[in-house]
């Protein structure tokens, strides 16, 4: 099952991208865009542009930030031992959308593109850092007392972003199209800049996948398995923040996708992490240049904010998996 | 391993030490139960022989090496635990939770081989849940369960087992198969440390018995010697008749109504 999947997902990933290359107001077919990518004698202005300055990266950004929430929404689950538990439960994602809002109503915004990230990256690396602080009592942390300090401190973080959108007045649009979240601001830059975090994240959780598994039997266990919980809770937790503060930061809040795609992939390839989260990583992507697909196209030339997609289609096909998966252990016996 | 030996232990949580100054030494094969009322500390000693617990003073020595100075992963190389009931929400089959009992002998850059895949179905074997690994862990029954625990345990190659009330939440039968189970593996040397609740079943199974209350050694010896009349008032304030097992001659607690 390990040996087949992946690269099949893998596989699919790639046409994926290669698809939504294609798509969009000016069509361009896929050999022409194989030529643009990799044959050096081919040359054309106006398509060269088109893919590589504003598809190429756009879905390569799309397919990052879907591949960081889902592996840090997997691990969030295993982690917490609760299948509601996704990438922004410990405020990543109010940080964010306060250090974004700080950056949109100062007017930092406008000064240079690169506030808004990065204020947003800040802002939410600071929230799980206070989070860690508080939920940790004599060194150590258990997993109910940061889920509940994140709560608090995610409610706390809503109310500071609710004032500021309050006061928001002429930037409201802006503020809010970026909470919603999207990619229509995708450049290189912010390719470069998400490519370590997503890189070096997936490579770390993958590491830990053994040890998430000992951890899904409970945290006791886990240690009698040999297994130190809480460094690798503190570990993975750092992990998942920089990987989920950093999609968040050049993308905005795309909600949906952290909490269902793991869901959606363990249905299929069942509760090992070896082979769930880079299976969770790599349809997260695929999911998530989808919904930028859907997002970018339906009402062209404008752009609907993808997680109103992610939502809008994710939930459904989610349902049905649940309703599916249902019949057929029926079927079984 | 030759023995492991619990010198001076006291240990609590945060209301202060649960045990005070606990001694004894269990030897290689050897059946230890270990009996008190609840709240007696038992679950606690067994807490700090596997690590999961700092004592505030004494050792534990698994062999001739402190527990204090292995690491997690060294000590679940000598010693697995059984707790009374393990939850599962995830459905991992049988043969994923087995096998994760080699997990102490992996190392962070390499996932079971072929002889960590043969001692996992030897550990089915033994336990009567070989028929039973593809089937996922949250459709079993409870004494299927806790069998594929065992297993579990089995397959981390353990020299001690502590046992936390395994058969709490099980019927009779299932109760005998377990304890036989865990019997036979200490003819093998294994060094099986057993909190149990009930007596009788203690006193059949257990070379030693030792007694905890209020966190400290009451008595410790035999089954002859540790179940009294004098001792069942004293440990558990209830009135019993002792008599033998007319197969097995040990003593046999017949409970009397207050």
């Amino acid at each position: 099952m390990k040996g087949f999947r992946l690269p099949s997902l893998l596989l699919i990933l790639l046409i994926t991208a290669l698809v939504s290359i294609a798509l969009g107001s000016v069509r361009i077919n896929v050999i022409t865009i194989m030529r643009v990518l990799f044959d050096t004698h081919y040359h054309n202005a106006a398509q060269e542009a088109i893919i590589l300055k504003i598809r190429l990266p756009r879905v390569l950004l799309a397919m990052m930030v879907g591949g960081c929430l889902a592996t840090s929404g997997c691990i969030m689950q295993g982690l917490f031992r609760n299948p509601m538990a996704d990438p922004f439960i410990l405020g990543v994602s109010s940080g964010a959308g306060v250090g974004a809002a700080v950056a949109i109503v100062s007017g930092l915004a406008f000064a240079s593109i690169y506030f808004v990230p990065l204020l947003a990256f800040f802002f939410s690396t600071t929230t799980i850092f206070a989070v860690y602080t508080i939920a940790r009592t004599n060194g150590t942390m258990s997993v109910e007392t940061l889920l509940l300090s994140g709560i608090a401190m995610s409610t706390f973080l809503s109310a500071v972003l609710s004032f500021l959108i309050y006061i928001s007045e002429k930037w409201l649009h802006s503020l809010y199209f970026w909470l919603m979240g999207g990619f229509g601001t995708a450049s290189w830059t912010y390719v470069f800049l998400l490519l370590p975090f997503t890189g070096c994240g997936i490579m770390v959780s993958l590491l830990f996948s053994r040890d998430l598994n000992a951890i899904l039997l409970g945290e006791e266990t886990a240690q009698h398995l040999g297994v130190e919980v809480d460094a690798v809770k503190k570990i993975l937790v750092v992990v998942t923040s920089l990987m989920t503060g950093a999609a968040v930061s050049v993308s905005g809040i795309i909600g949906f996708v952290g909490l269902v795609v793991p869901h959606m992939v363990r249905i299929i390839v069942g509760p090992d992490h070896r082979v769930l989260l880079p299976s969770s990583a790599i349809f997260g992507g695929i999911f998530m240049i989808w919904a930028d697909n859907v997002a970018r196209t339906i009402i062209s030339p404008s752009e609907l904010p993808v997680g109103v997609v992610t939502a809008f289609f994710g939930a459904p096909f989610f349902i049905y998996l649940l309703r599916r998966k249902r019949g057929d252990m029926f079927a079984k016996g | 391993m030759q023995k492991v030996e619990v010198q001076h232990i006291c240990a609590g949580y945060n209301l202060g030490d649960v045990l005070q100054d606990i001694n004894f030494t269990a030897r290689e094969g050897e059946f230890i139960g270990l009996i008190g009322p609840n709240g007696s500390g038992k679950s606690t000693l067994l807490h700090v022989m596997s690590k999961i617990l700092n004592p505030t003073c004494g050792t534990v020595y698994l062999g001739d090496v402190e527990i204090e100075s292995m690491k997690l992963k060294e000590v679940a190389r000598v010693l697995a635990v059984i707790p009374q009931d393990s939850p599962m929400t995830f459905s991992f089959t049988v043969a994923d939770i087995v096998i994760m009992g080699r997990n102490p002998h992996l190392t962070l850059f390499h996932s079971e081989g072929k002889e960590d895949i043969e001692i996992a179905r030897k550990a089915m074997e033994a336990t009567d849940t070989f028929h039973l690994r593809n089937r996922v862990i949250t459709n079993l029954s409870g004494g299927e369960r806790q069998r594929v625990i065992i297993a579990r345990a089995l397959a981390q190659s353990p020299k001690v087992l502590l046992l936390d009330e395994p058969t709490a939440n099980l019927d009779i039968r299932h109760q005998i198969e377990i304890f036989d189970l865990v019997k036979r593996l200490t003819e093998e040397g294994l060094i099986v440390i057993c909190a149990i609740h009930d007596l009788n079943l203690a006193s059949l199974y257990s070379d030693r018995l030792i007694v905890l209350k209020e966190g400290r050694v009451l008595a410790f010896g035999n089954p002859e010697e540790v179940l009294t009349v004098e001792n069942m008032r004293e440990i558990f304030g209830v009135e019993a008749i002792l008599q033998n097992h007319p197969v097995e001659n040990s003593p046999f607690v017949i409970l009397m109504r207050s």
